[in-house]
């Protein structure tokens, strides 16, 4: 009997068969596979397994430990829910990419040293790239394009910590990284905070996931940002920075998801938010705050992938995905919008709801720790949740203005798995038991205490009274209406000053940063320089002058100019297409050129160590 | 660097001498110009004609396979001069080397490059 | 007058006259023998260089720690070590891939003559001496030999304008690289008296050390070999010629010559010019980031996926000059390591050029990937493999191979250098990826409907080769890495 087998195998190995089958014996398969490896990981015990030397470094596979447990019991029932919702899916491409994509992130919570961690970190990226590119847009394609840009930048600074990680300790065991404030420090940092969609460098997230396929979002929204969550638990438990990261970052999503109407764009920056919780939490550090991380990544998987599933059921069945334009369907779609509405009140932290039993631990770390403005500044921002996630979305999508359009209930192997989910979220939150038990740390917390709930409740249920006051104000289209009570108005005005001026201009601020200095100008600049030392230099020269006058107008121009982060890619990329675009002009054709750039070359050679 | 002394002073000489030609008939030469005489001398062929002129590449080949067999006799003369004292040794060697550019005259020949139609 | 007679050991010599006999042999057979089709000569060429593989890698016995090595011969002249064994093995992969990948591109184009197979076994000759040579004299013929056959086999699809054009172009330009590359032999050869690679580095070590002589000499090498690895600004004829040849020609040059130029270059200058160090690190520095920079930031505007390769061939030169500065144990182990690597995702990578090119290599550009992963999944998943691999993502052997490089570079403190890689590598990812999204992401164009693709048998072959290569030295590098480690020349 073999002790112990990874989870990870099971997919990896799995989605090679995949192309080979059809129809009902492939979503068997499907099925079948997910739960052997959910069984797998349920019967798994503690240890290390999987040890092998590589090239003069030890490599573990299987460091398994309470920690790792509680995220690999999650993402295998995800992967359940998430493949019974993507049955009907034909595009096999995509399950393909979806189980590479699990199996990878399983790889990464197992993965007791940096180097199999990296291995199956950067698989992790490719596969989840695949299901935004797998919409096949041209739209997704290019936030996929960004998507992957982005986490590859992080790969490389991940790595690049790694390596002087390696050489500074010669160890590449994976653990808690002394924080002695060194480079490697900081790009492991960077590279695991990438994933977790820290701003400002969470664009990719808000970006590429509104972008994916219906079902390869619900993947999406599980497994990246909780991966790094995890890493962040066993790395950087206690980093103060984290703290204040964390909080900046739930505030920030909720202040961003209220503006925005395509529903999964919202839902996106929801994510930004309550993976901001997790950080806080790590920030923080003490057992508590941890144990409220890893439960709140628990929970967050299940009830966020809910939302999205629920999200995904009314585009597939409308093809709609802007908000201002669905309304009135809870008609034809009641069982979606209940199952809807009990991942909103997860979110939401609502007693005897998921979200509830895992937030208020790291509120009340937060607490413990004395750190009252932190505390409340999670409440607050639990109440902004509240209001876009379960308030406005359901009441713009399922009910308010009737927008005529009449459809079904999704297939049923969508409800099925939306039910499972929601099933588990009123569970957890009815009897957390066993979720408590998975924690990495001895839990002695009770969230069913008074003042937890009466507090949750009363915040939530002021949120509720000022979002149907202000129905109006908060629609999509926003008419102003007066004719509501001055405080409410004066309040939520603030709320949406806040929202519009000073985060909208600090999106726009970053992104202005990266266009004009990172990108715009060395553009500029260096085209200038290759066509100075162009052979046609007096053409250049003409050219590069005029270049000049456009940087100087169009800097002008791009600092009035308002334009997203997603405009950083972009730019990059364009940058070194225009750079490779010129640089292709020295490659004439003509042999005499050729030698010529020879000649030039070993003459700089030359009188560089003759002058020297 | 006083052994390379006897180079320079045969440089010098060498350039001396053709400097000195050159400048002497220049100065002392008479001078008689008339159309034919200013063109460009091309061995008593008119050197006006269209540059595209084309050869049979037959001759271009004919003169690669005496490049081949000219090297041959280069190699083989210091060889017979040395004989003796290269002994079985050099015999041997020097087999190797003609049954190598036997090989090629073997090929050439087959491939029919040795024929003129 | 006495005659020294040197020291004759044919034995360490066996590899190359195997392969010599081999050339001969086809050569022969072609004029003599009416065959049906050309196909034999491929498979007899085949033969010889197994052949010639079993051969070097039994000489001196298995890799490792062993005593038998290095043994010298010709007075000198030849040396057999783990480090030209390790290269000679390289290079003869590359070369029983490239014929594979060859048999049935010479069908298609009508120029399946048996001269081809014997060009590029004497490439071959020439590469092995190269590898081998432990003298200038020796490894410039080595160059030569290589350099003649290539020139010819750059224009063997005589009826294609655009290979002619190649061929004379790299005929033209490299006789100029060899100019420079022969001025510095006879300047290193005036400077120390000796063209022996261990002598001129006794030498310099004891006298004359930066004299400017020497320095020039050393420059002029630097030049010549960086035009046989293609490192800007000396990387000019690249392209063209990588455009212009055949296909089968082009995954080789990109492969085994590159490898028996870096084989050279690192033994001449390492093994002659050690004490001469800090001076030639900082132009390789600067070598390698200009190399690197210019070949993907050109690749990102190309169109032709030939042309597109060839740019990345140059970059790859990059960043094994990367490691090339770091000159210690672990530095040359990853250069060999990923020079085998670099082998079989390169020419695999070509390989399925060369399938999707089709007759007169007409389909060669991005939009005739199109669609791909759907008509032809399995091609599809081997060429984004190969571009994965070439790109440096796990668990693929060119992610493996950079990490090693890089990692030696980062450990002789060359942090920038490996910033510039490392940032290079994320630009290159743009460009691989645009075949691997329009292979499977964008429906074919109603006029590049691949409507038969042809695969021979000996495609196949090279192509599961390729494949298994990349994915074994990949996940398994600890065998490659400790024969690499081996290789490494103990001076």
């Amino acid at each position: 009997m073999i002790e112990w087998f990874h989870p990870s195998l099971f997919f990896i190995f799995g989605a090679f068969l995949i192309p080979f089958l059809k129809d009902k014996v492939l979503k068997t398969y499907l099925i079948v596979i997910t739960v052997l490896a959910l069984i797998d990981v349920l019967l798994m015990s503690e240890g290390i397994y999987w040890k092998y030397s590589f090239i003069g470094n030890e490599i573990i596979f299987g460091n398994v430990d309470k920690l790792s447990l509680a995220f690999a019991y999650v993402f295998t029932i995800m992967a359940c829910i998430g493949v019974i919702y993507a049955l009907h899916v034909n595009d096999r491409g995509q399950h393909i990419a979806a189980f590479l994509y699990v199996g990878s992130s399983l790889g990464v919570i197992f993965a007791g040293d940096y180097f199999t961690l990296f291995v199956f970190w950067e698989i992790m990226a490719f596969a989840s790239a695949y299901l935004v590119f797998a919409k096949r847009e041209r739209v997704a394609i290019e936030a996929g394009f960004r998507y992957l840009l982005f986490h590859i930048f992080g790969g490389v600074c991940l790595l690049g910590g790694i390596i002087l990680h390696y050489i500074g300790t010669g160890s590449l065991l994976f653990g808690l990284i002394e924080k002695d404030g060194s480079l490697a420090f900081y790009l492991i940092l960077i590279g695991f905070i990438v994933n977790a969609a820290v701003p400002p460098l969470h664009a990719w997230l808000t970006d590429a996931y509104p972008e994916g396929t219906i079902t390869g979002s619900v993947f999406m929204s599980a497994y990246t940002t909780k991966t790094a969550v995890y890493v962040l638990v066993r790395a950087f438990p206690g980093t103060e920075a984290l703290v204040w990261l964390g909080t900046i970052m739930t505030l920030y999503g909720v202040m961003y998801a209220t503006l925005q109407s395509d529903f999964r764009r919202l839902l996106a920056y929801h994510i930004v938010s309550q993976v901001g919780y997790m950080v806080t939490g790590v920030g923080l550090g003490t057992e508590l705050a941890l144990n409220g991380s890893v439960s709140h990544a628990f929970t967050h998987i299940l009830y966020k992938g809910l939302l999205f599933m629920g999200a995904g059921s009314v585009i597939y069945m409308t093809g709609n995905r802007r908000l201002d334009q669905l309304g009135g369907i809870y008609k034809t779609m009641p069982i979606t919008m209940i199952l809807y509405m009990i991942a909103g009140f997860s979110i939401s932290a609502f007693p005897l709801f998921s979200g509830f039993v895992s937030k208020s631990m790291i509120v009340a770390a937060a607490s413990h720790d004395h750190r009252a403005i932190v505390a409340l500044l999670l409440i607050m921002a639990s109440s902004g949740t509240f209001l876009s996630t379960t308030l406005k979305l359901p009441y713009f999508m399922f009910f308010g203005k009737d927008s005529g359009i009449r459809t079904q209930e999704p297939p049923l192997n969508m409800l099925i798995g939306m039910g499972i989910a929601a099933f588990l979220c009123i569970a957890i939150g009815i009897f957390p038991g066993p979720l408590y038990a998975v924690l990495p740390h001895p839990v002695h917390f009770e969230p069913y205490t008074g003042d937890h709930v009466t507090g949750s409740l009363g915040i939530l249920m002021f949120t509720a009274l000022g979002f149907f006051m202000l129905i109006k104000r908060l629609e999509p289209h926003p008419t102003i209406s007066i004719d509501t009570d001055w405080f409410y108005r004066k309040g939520s005005n603030i709320f949406m000053w806040v929202a519009n001026n000073p985060i909208a201009a600090y999106e726009g601020y970053i992104g202005e940063i990266y266009n004009v200095w990172f990108t715009y100008l060395t553009l500029k600049f260096s085209d200038f320089l290759w066509r100075v030392f162009d052979s046609r230099i007096i053409d250049g020269a003409v050219n590069g002058v005029a270049r000049i006058y456009l940087i100087i107008t169009s800097f002008v121009w791009r600092i009035f100019d308002v334009r997203i982060i997603d405009g950083l890619v972009n730019d990059i990329a364009d940058f070194w297409m225009d750079f490779g675009g010129v640089a292709r002009f020295s490659q004439t054709g003509m042999v005499r050129n050729y030698a010529f750039f020879m000649l030039l070359g070993g003459g700089i050679l030359i009188s560089y160590y003759l002058f020297r | 660097m006083s052994e390379y002394i006897p180079v320079l002073i045969m440089l010098i000489i060498g350039a001396g001498t053709s400097a000195l030609i050159l400048v002497a008939t220049t100065i002392i030469g008479p001078k008689k110009s008339f159309a034919d005489k200013m063109e460009p001398f091309e061995c008593g062929e008119s050197p006006i004609v269209s540059p595209k002129l084309r050869f049979s590449v037959k001759f271009y080949l004919v003169a690669l396979f005496f490049v081949i067999f000219d090297i041959e006799a280069v190699f083989l003369y210091p060889w017979a001069v040395l004989f003796k004292s290269l002994g079985l040794f050099g015999f041997v060697e020097m087999m190797i080397f003609l049954a190598l550019l036997g090989v090629g005259l073997i090929y050439i020949w087959k491939k029919g490059a040795l024929e003129w139609e | 007058m006495e005659i020294l007679i040197p020291t004759i050991n044919l034995e360490s010599i066996y590899p190359e006259i195997l392969i010599t006999v081999f050339a001969i042999l086809v050569l022969l057979l072609q004029v003599f023998t009416s065959l049906p089709g050309r196909k034999q000569l491929g498979y007899i060429s085949l033969t010889g260089i197994v052949l010639a593989s079993i051969i070097v890698l039994t000489q001196g016995g298995a890799f490792g720690e062993n005593t038998a090595l290095p043994i010298y011969s010709f007075s000198n002249l030849w040396v057999v070590d783990n480090f030209s064994r390790f290269f000679k093995l390289i290079i003869l992969i590359g070369t029983g891939l490239t014929v594979l990948i060859s048999i049935k591109y010479l069908k298609d184009e009508g120029i399946d003559h048996g001269e081809y197979y014997s060009l590029i076994l004497f490439t071959t000759i020439g590469m092995m001496i190269m590898a081998g040579g432990s003298d200038l004299i020796t490894i410039f013929l080595g160059i030569e030999l290589m350099s003649i056959s290539l020139y010819v086999l750059t224009g063997y699809t005589r009826k294609r304008l655009l290979s002619n054009e190649s061929s004379l172009k790299y005929f033209l330009l490299g006789s100029f690289a060899t100019c420079f590359l022969l001025y510095g032999i006879s300047l290193l050869y005036g400077a120390t008296g000796t063209t022996n690679l261990k002598g001129i580095s006794g030498f310099i070590s004891d006298a004359n050390f930066g004299s400017p002589v020497l320095i020039i000499g050393m420059v002029l090498l630097l030049i010549g070999f960086g035009f046989k690895v293609a490192s800007v600004p000396f990387h000019m004829w690249t392209p063209d010629v990588y455009e212009g040849a055949p296909a089968p020609i082009t995954a080789f040059m990109s492969a085994s010559p590159k490898a028996a130029a870096f084989a050279a270059f690192l033994r001449v200058f390492i093994e002659a010019l050690p004490s001469l160090q800090g001076v030639w690190v900082d132009i390789i520095w600067v070598l390698a980031a200009m190399t690197m920079t210019a070949g993907n930031v050109i690749a990102l505007v190309q169109d032709n996926v030939k042309r597109m390769l060839a740019y990345s061939s140059i970059a790859h030169a990059g960043y094994i000059l990367v490691a090339f500065i770091s000159t210690d144990k672990s530095g040359i182990a990853s250069i060999l390591y990923y020079m085998l690597a670099y082998t079989f995702m390169n020419i695999g990578a070509f390989a399925i050029v060369i399938i999707i090119g089709g007759k007169g290599e007409e389909k060669v550009h991005v939009k005739d990937y199109t669609g791909l992963g759907y008509r032809y999944p399995l091609t599809a998943a081997a060429m984004t493999l190969f571009l994965l691999s070439l790109t440096g993502i796990p668990p693929t052997a060119g992610f493996m191979g950079k990490l090693y490089l890089f990692s030696a570079a980062i450990k002789s403190g060359y942090v920038g250098l490996v910033t510039i890689a490392v940032l290079n590598s994320v630009i290159s990812l743009y460009y691989y990826l645009k075949i691997i999204v329009a292979m499977y992401l964008k429906e074919p164009e109603l006029d590049v409907a691949h409507d038969s693709l042809v695969f021979s048998p000996a495609m196949v072959i090279a192509l599961i080769i390729a494949v298994c290569g990349v994915l074994l030295v990949g996940i398994f590098p600890s065998p490659y890495i400790a024969m690499a480690q081996q290789s490494y020349i103990s001076f």
